[in-house]
Parts: structure tokens; sequence; C-alpha cells
């Protein structure tokens, strides 16, 4: 294991945080955004050179720190990261550099808060995805909630006061349960936080169950899955573009990984008798979220809706908990955060423009703003999952791994499939081919609306479509970090 | 010889409240009382670490539990004179005497936690109630604050007559009033428990009422709203600290034997204490109202330690209380910080008036709901896993999903003070002590949660 020489996976979590303190000293807004955003790029090279130093041939985590934090509880700060663990890293670090880029001239008061308050979201979500230790692990995963709350609460729209309690209401009962698990753990785990020599212990099967439903609460809420999901579609909703940015492309992978991260390794024994039933919640998702994202007549509540539905794929991959369905469940979180963060973008640059989110009163972009009609096909096509593009193959390994455990719930996929077309096409056509009435042309040419995208965005389209296309011709980029940790996985759950 | 060493900090405070007596015939300017006060209770603070062991053969004792109340109860006593300073209704024609209850009810409280005897853990109850009931009415002829103290006092004498009751019967069975004595006997103690549970059922009432747990806590929104706001802030944490400490001291020490028999009752005012605090604050408009609501629920919290009666139990109770007096009197003291901050309306768009007010408060809300990284999640942590270590894992979750409602109450200040607007803009510009206060609270709020081990070297 290469020992580093100085804490580069420290500084990476808490880079973002000094580039906070620095804002706060800011006075000028354009010194403010261009300090966020080169905070955020320095954050993303160093990032990039540990990725880049990790091994991926090596079993275990990496770049491993451990330091005695609260003696007397038996916390550590003990953080590190494998081949899953990394991607997070690096897809937080991506979707931030976005946030800001994307909040530049959308975010008009308190600039300087929203600005610090992201970096301090970076700093967080990357300990998230570090934490080794479990109560390092809670400390990160609840103090989420506070800049989450803020950011959706000031710089949300109209019904930003519902949407932001509700979200913190739910995140919150769902992660008492999970403070309780990880509190009984310590004592049946020889009295420590540590992830690491907790899961060499083998727990009594019903021990485990209750400790994966404890870990479940969170974790489902978060994803979320079928009937914890209606926190969802208010608070990406109202939340600004980059909120929504960080809620899809991060938050949601949280609860996720954190399936992959605990819920496997502490309760191996308690996943066979819990997976059929996670199994139908994920499938009911799936075709639930997709029939229900049908009817959304505004088009930031379809992306939402569209979350739903395409997380249902991923926890349905995780719960294969084979290797074409858990590689392919990682590939469509770090999929699903590129994807849908690049909708919300999009839709987030509309809105600058025309000042409305109802579908009904788009139309005719295609011939009045080709440019993003361009950059809504390759979103849409990967958000289908076209060949070609990233999603295809995670959605094709899912489905994969689903027929391998259980034929019956790999028909119903195609149907998911089907309706997942639907709904994006329907968008699509709607938006671009349909004729805006002459009035509502007027009005959107009076206010200058049909401005073409100027270069912050092309810049981030272009990255975005980038990684749609890279990814999806050569998965290997992400694949080939995942084949080591997730062997390591299996086989420890057949033991 | 007797050793004195323990006492310490009692006969420091008992001298600087008999040369107070003195001092306020010839100073009585408000700054000069409060600065004698205020330099006294710092002096005592830190003769606390130094005060360790045991007095008059094991009646008195200064051990972690005692000693980490002792200083809490000081913490909040510096607090409260320097929030009484400049509080304009609490005239100057009372302000001598108002620091002397305020000195009084401290050491009362100083002596309440460190009996280890039923007699002396009686009268120095009953000292420090007396000094409270005063307090509750020191505003001089208002209505609500008068009634705020007869009601106390009523029904506080009744309470300590349960509690004497309960007394004389454990005293009935044991004969004895010395709590490692008590324990003895009823180790060997096999018939009678009918007898002993009226005593600690009657024991548990008294003990309950002073600290405000269901379905004993109805007087405590009304006194908490008809007493001044500086007294309100002592009352959230100073009493109710003496009273659970005494409780720990009473059930972790005299009737840690029969265990089986006081646990379900715990549990079920520990629960019910949960419910419906975190049920009634929900609504609540008025901020003293609602922390009344939200200290209560506190109590029932510690309560939880309580029933672990372990070591580590213990620990989660001081540590708790040292967290709850900076988490909670820095809210008083963002409540203080502007005239109508009792009123939930007012908050308002604080964060424009005033951004670090309400970043300081949201801190504190956030403190108190229990989330980290502040010092409130760790000390509800402490609690929960002492819950968890004895086995009582369905106390714990049941407790836990209790306290859920409890964000969204907090949350509601925090809303207001962020994400609603003013209807009056107007900068708010407290006065210096107050934006120190709130300054050291945000500070404590924090190590406490980042750093607890600190408080290890304290103690230890």
């Amino acid at each position: 294991m290469p020992v580093p020489s100085y804490p580069v996976l420290s500084t990476v979590i808490f880079f973002p945080l000094f580039g906070a303190l620095i804002i706060l000293f800011l006075k000028r807004e354009t010194h403010i955004k261009t300090c966020a955003l080169l905070t955020t790029l320095v954050n993303l090279f160093l990032g990039l050179s540990i990725v880049f130093r990790f091994d991926k041939e090596l079993p275990g985590f990496q770049f491993v720190e451990d330091y005695l934090w609260i003696e007397a509880l038996g916390v550590s700060y003990k953080i590190g990261v494998d081949g899953v663990g990394v991607l997070f890293v690096l897809l937080s670090l991506i979707i931030s550099v976005l946030c800001v880029l994307c909040s530049w001239n959308s975010i008009k008061v308190r600039v300087r808060d929203f600005y610090a308050l992201l970096l301090i979201t970076e700093t967080i979500m990357i300990g998230v995805f570090c934490a080794l230790d479990l109560f390092l692990f809670y400390v990160f995963w609840e103090a989420l909630l506070i800049p989450m709350f803020l950011l959706i609460g000031i710089w949300g729209s109209s019904k930003r006061i519902y949407a932001s309690v509700k979200f913190v209401l739910f995140t919150f009962a769902g992660s008492v349960l999970m403070l309780i698990g990880i509190m009984s753990l310590y004592f049946m785990g020889g009295k420590t936080f540590d992830l690491l020599e907790l899961q060499k212990i083998q727990y009594p099967l019903k021990y485990q169950v209750w400790l994966f439903l404890a870990f479940f609460a969170a974790f489902a809420i978060k994803v979320p899955m079928f009937p914890f999901h209606t926190w969802l579609p208010d608070a990406h909703t109202e939340a600004p573009t980059a909120g929504s940015v960080i809620l899809a492309g991060i938050l949601l992978k949280v609860g996720a990984y954190g399936f992959i991260r605990f819920c496997f390794p502490l309760c191996p024994m308690a996943l066979p008798i819990l997976k059929p039933y996670l199994q139908i919640l994920s499938v009911v998702a799936i075709i639930y979220g997709a029939f229900v994202t049908l009817l959304q007549t505004d088009i930031k509540r379809l992306i939402a809706y569209s979350s739903i539905s395409h997380m249902g794929y991923v926890t349905l991959g995780i719960f294969t908990t084979n290797k074409p369905g858990l590689e392919g469940a990682i590939l469509q979180m770090i999929n699903h955060g590129i994807v849908t963060g690049a909708l919300f973008i999009w839709i987030g640059a509309m809105y600058d423009r025309f000042h409305t989110r109802e579908i009904a009163k788009y139309g005719e972009l295609g011939r009045l703003l080709p440019g993003f009609v361009v950059a809504l096909l390759i979103f849409s096509a990967a958000a289908i999952g076209f060949p070609g593009t990233n999603s295809f193959v995670g959605e094709f390994l899912i489905a994969l791994g689903t027929f391998k455990d259980n034929q019956f719930l790999g028909f119903t996929l195609i149907l998911g499939f089907l309706l997942g077309t639907a709904y994006m096409i329907w968008l699509f056509y709607r938006v671009t081919f349909l004729e805006l009435t002459p009035d509502m042309k007027e009005t959107f040419l009076k206010e200058g609306a049909f401005k073409a995208p100027d270069l912050r965005e092309i810049v981030m389209f272009v990255s975005l479509g980038i990684f749609i296309f890279a990814l999806g011709l050569k998965p290997n980029i992400v694949l080939s970090f995942l084949h080591t940790p997730l062997d390591l996985l299996l086989n420890s759950l057949l033991k | 010889m007797i050793n004195l060493k323990p006492l310490l900090p009692e006969i420091f405070l008992t001298l600087t409240i008999i040369s107070y007596f003195v001092y306020g015939f010839y100073a009585r300017s408000r700054c000069s009382l409060s600065l004698f006060v205020f330099v006294g209770g710092l002096v005592t603070l830190l003769l606390i670490p130094l005060s360790q062991g045991i007095a008059f053969k094991g009646f008195f004792v200064a051990d972690l539990l005692s000693q980490a109340l002792k200083f809490v109860f000081l913490i909040t006593l510096l607090y409260v004179v320097a929030f009484s300073y400049s509080y304009d209704q609490i005239k100057d024609k009372v302000y001598y005497e108002y620091m002397i209850l305020l000195m009084l009810s401290t050491l009362g409280m100083m002596l309440v936690v460190s009996s280890r005897e039923f007699i002396s853990l009686f009268l120095s109850i009953e000292f420090m109630s007396l000094s409270l009931y005063l307090l509750a009415g020191i505003v001089l002829f208002d209505f609500k604050s008068n009634e705020a103290s007869l009601k106390y006092f009523l029904l506080g004498s009744l309470a300590s007559a349960f509690l004497l009751f309960g007394i004389a019967i454990i005293y009935g069975l044991t004969k004895s009033s010395y709590f490692p004595d008590i324990q003895g006997v009823l180790q060997m103690l096999s018939s009678n428990e009918y007898y002993l549970i009226c005593g600690i059922l009657a024991l548990t009432l008294g003990l309950a009422f002073k600290a405000g747990l269901a379905p004993f806590h109805q007087w405590s929104p009304d006194v908490y709203v008809g007493a001044p706001t500086p007294v309100t802030a002592f009352f959230s944490v100073a009493p109710k600290g003496a009273a659970l400490g005494a409780f720990m001291r009473v059930f972790s020490e005299a009737f840690v034997v029969v265990k089986d028999l006081w646990t379900p009752i715990l549990v079920v005012i520990a629960l019910l204490t949960l419910f419906v605090a975190n049920i009634l604050a929900l609504r609540q408009i008025n901020l003293k109202r609602l922390i009344a609501y939200s200290s209560i629920a506190h109590a029932g919290y510690v309560l939880l330690a309580i029933i672990a009666a372990s070591e580590r139990g213990i620990f989660a109770l001081v540590f708790y209380f040292l967290v709850y007096v900076f988490m909670n009197l820095g809210a008083f003291a963002v409540i203080l910080s502007h005239s109508e901050g009792e009123n939930l309306e007012s908050y308002s768009g604080l964060y424009r008036a005033n951004g670090f007010l309400a970043l300081a408060m949201l801190g504190f809300l956030f403190s108190l709901t229990g989330i980290p990284p502040f010092g409130g999640f760790v000390a509800k942590f402490l609690v929960f896993q002492s819950l968890v270590e004895i086995g009582l894992v369905w106390v714990a979750v049941l407790a836990i999903m209790l306290s859920v409602p409890s964000i969204y109450y907090y949350l509601r200040i925090g809303v207001r003070m962020f994400f609603m607007d003013r209807t009056k803009v107007e900068l708010i510009v407290p006065s210096t002590e107050v934006k120190l206060i709130t300054a050291i609270s945000l500070a404590g709020v924090f190590i406490t949660g980042l750093f607890p081990s600190i408080f290890y070297f304290i103690f230890q």
C-alpha cells in the first residue's frame, strides 16, 4: 500500500473549506466567483493526481490516513479510498466545478454566501466518500444537511421553504436510525468504529438483518427508493441549479454508495433474505417513477422524477449482488450524476433566458436556439441509454446482472426502458419542434430570450458531452477501477 | 481534622456571598455589583478542579459528576450575570438582592449534586428552590412574573413534600439515609418490594418535578414565560442540571441494585417526556415557551443517560450539560440581543439585519437538534450510546424517533431567519457583551463538537 508522504486525501477534503474561508473576506463579486472557480479547479487537479497515482490492482484502501480523534469514544479520523471511493471523489470534484460554472450568472443575491456554502458542501461530499470510520462517516453524512438546507431555502424558487424543510425532515428521520445501528455496532464489534475492523467480524444473522434495516432507513431515503421518494421532486425542483446538480449528482449517490460500502460487508448474511424485497422496491421505483415522469408539465420536475426511475436501476443493479449488476450500478451512478446534472444545467440555462420551466411555454427551439437543442439531444439520448452514450453501458450491465439473477424482473426492465424513452422523446419533441404562439414569441423576443449559448455554457456542455461519449465508447475508464474492489466484496459475500 | 479540600469551591462561594452582603452597602451601581459577582463566580469556577475527594464521612463528595455539574452551574451563573447587566426589566432597586439570590441558588445547586445522603440532599434542594421561587418573581409589580413565582412555589412545595415522603419510606425500609448504606441494605432485602416501589415512585415524582419531566412539566412553560429572560436562561440550565444530577446520584448509587424495579418507571417517564415536549413545541410562537418545551425534551434525553446509570451514563450526563450550557445560553444571548426577541415573528430576515447573530443562532439550533459538527450531536450520541450499551436498544430507537420532530421546531426559527424577509428593514446592533457571549458560546458549541477530548483533559 503506497503510504503518502503528506496527507493528500485530507488536502483534497479540506482545500475547499480553505477556499470558503478566503471567500468570506472578499468583497467584489467577480473576485468571489473567480476564487470559487479556482478553488474547485485546483482541487480537481489535486483529485486527479490521486486518481493517477491510484493503483487499480491493489486490493483494499489506498491513501489511508488514520489519526486518533476522540480517544474516549474510540473514534478515529480514518480516511482512505478504494476503486469505488476514488471514482466518487472524482465525480464530486467534477460536479463542484460545474456547480460553480452553472451558477455564474444565475445567482444574483448573497453571492458570497452562496459560493462559500458551495465549497463547504464540496468538502463534506468528498468527506462522505472517504470516511472509513463510521462515526466520521456519520458526521459528514449529517453535516451535509446544513449547507443543503440553506442552498435550497435561500436561493430556491417559489416553494423553497417547504422543499427545504421537507428535505431536512426526511433525511434526518432516516439517518437517526442509522445512528442507532452505528452505536450498536460499536458494542457488537469490539468497541471500535473502524469499518475495516468491524467488517472482519461475523455477526449473528438476526442482528445483521436489524443492522441492515437501520442502515437501509438512512440510505433508502437518500437514494431515494420507492416509498421514501416524495422529498425528491420538491427539493430538486425548488433548488437553484447548482443545488439540483449537487442533489442529483452526489446526494442521491451517497445513499447507493452507502449500501455498497457499509451494508454489503457488514451484513452479508442478511442480503439473501432481504434481496427479493429490495429488488421489487427497485423495480416499482423504475416503473412507477417513469409513469409519474410522463405526467409532468414542468421540465425540472420531469428531470427530478426521472431520477427516481433512474436510481431504481441503480438499486436494482446493486441488489442483484452479482458482478455485472454491481459494476453497472456504479457506472450508472456516475452516468446519472453527469447526465442529470447536465440536464439540470441545461434547464437552468433555459430558465435564465425564458424565466419559465413550463414545457407548454417552450417551443421552436430547433429553429431559434439550435445550439441548445444539440446539447439537449445529446443529454436526452444519454438519459435514454442510447447506444454510444454512457448510460447504455450502465443500463446494459444492470440488465445483464438482473437477467442473471431473476429473469422475470429482467423483463420488467424492458418496460422501464420503454417508458424512459417515451418521456424524454416527448420532452424533446415538445420543446424543439412545436410552434410557439405568436404573442409568446413576441414577448420572448422582446426580452431578448433567444441568446445563443455563451462561452461558459459551451464549455460546460462540451465537457459534459465529452464525458458522455468517452464513457459510452470506453467504459473501461470507470470499470477498470471497479474490478478489484468488487471482486473483494463479492468474495466476502460468498463466505 | 476534617478534610475541607472537596468543599473548596463552596467555601469560596459562601465567602463571596458574605462579603457581597457587606460590599453591597457601599457599592450600589449595577456595574460594580455585577463585576464583583462575576469575579467571585469565576474564581470559584477555577477552584473546582482542585477539589476532589470526600468530606464529612462520605456525605459530601466531589467526583466527576458533581465537579462537572458545578462547572456548568458556575458557567451559567457567569452567563446570567452578563445577561442581567443591561436587562432593564430587572430594576436597579432589586439588583443587589437579585445577585444574592443568583449566588445562593447556585450554592444550593452545588450542594445538591455533591450530597450523598438524603437529608443533606433534601435540604440543599430546598435551599436551591427557595432562591429560585424568588428569582422567578423578581420583576416587582409584574403580574406575569409574580404569578410565575407563586405557581412555582406552590407546585414546588408539593413536589418537595413528595420528595420528603419518598425519603421517609426509604429510610423506614433501610434505616439509613446514606446512599452506600442503602445500597448495601437493598442488596439483602428480599421482600417489601411494595414499599420500596412506593418510595422510589414518590422520590421520582419529587425529582421529576424539579427537573421538569413529563407528566410533571406543566409548571415550566408558564414559569419560563413569566420570569424575566435572564432568569429563564438560568432556569433552563442550572436547576435542571442540579435535579438531574441528584437523580443520577440517587439512582446510580443508592438504588442501583434494584435496577429492574425502577428502569420501567424511568423509561416511561423519559419517553412520555420526549413525546409531550417534542409535540407541544411544534406550534409555539413565543420563543421562551419554545425553549421551555425544548428544555423539557433535553431533560428527557438526559434521563435516558440516568436509566443507563453506568459510568458511560454519568459521563454522558455531564457532557450533555456542558454542551447544553453553551447551546442553550447561546440561543438566549440571541433572544436577548434585540427587543421583541421572544417573538418568533421578529426573527424574519434576521440574517439581513445581523448576519453574525443569525448564523450563530443557526449553529445553536442545529446543535440543539443534535446535528454534527456541533456539540449537541456528540452529547446525544453519548446518551444514546449509554442506553445501547445496557441493551435497551428499543428505548433508544423510540427515543430517537421521538426526537425527529424537534428538528422541525428548531428549523422554524432558521427558516424565518434565512428564508423570509423583514417587513421593516433595520439593522440590529446588539450590545458588546451579547456579541461576546454569542461568540464564546458558538466557539463552545464547535469545540465540544469537534474536539470533545478537551473535556477529558479538564476532568481527568
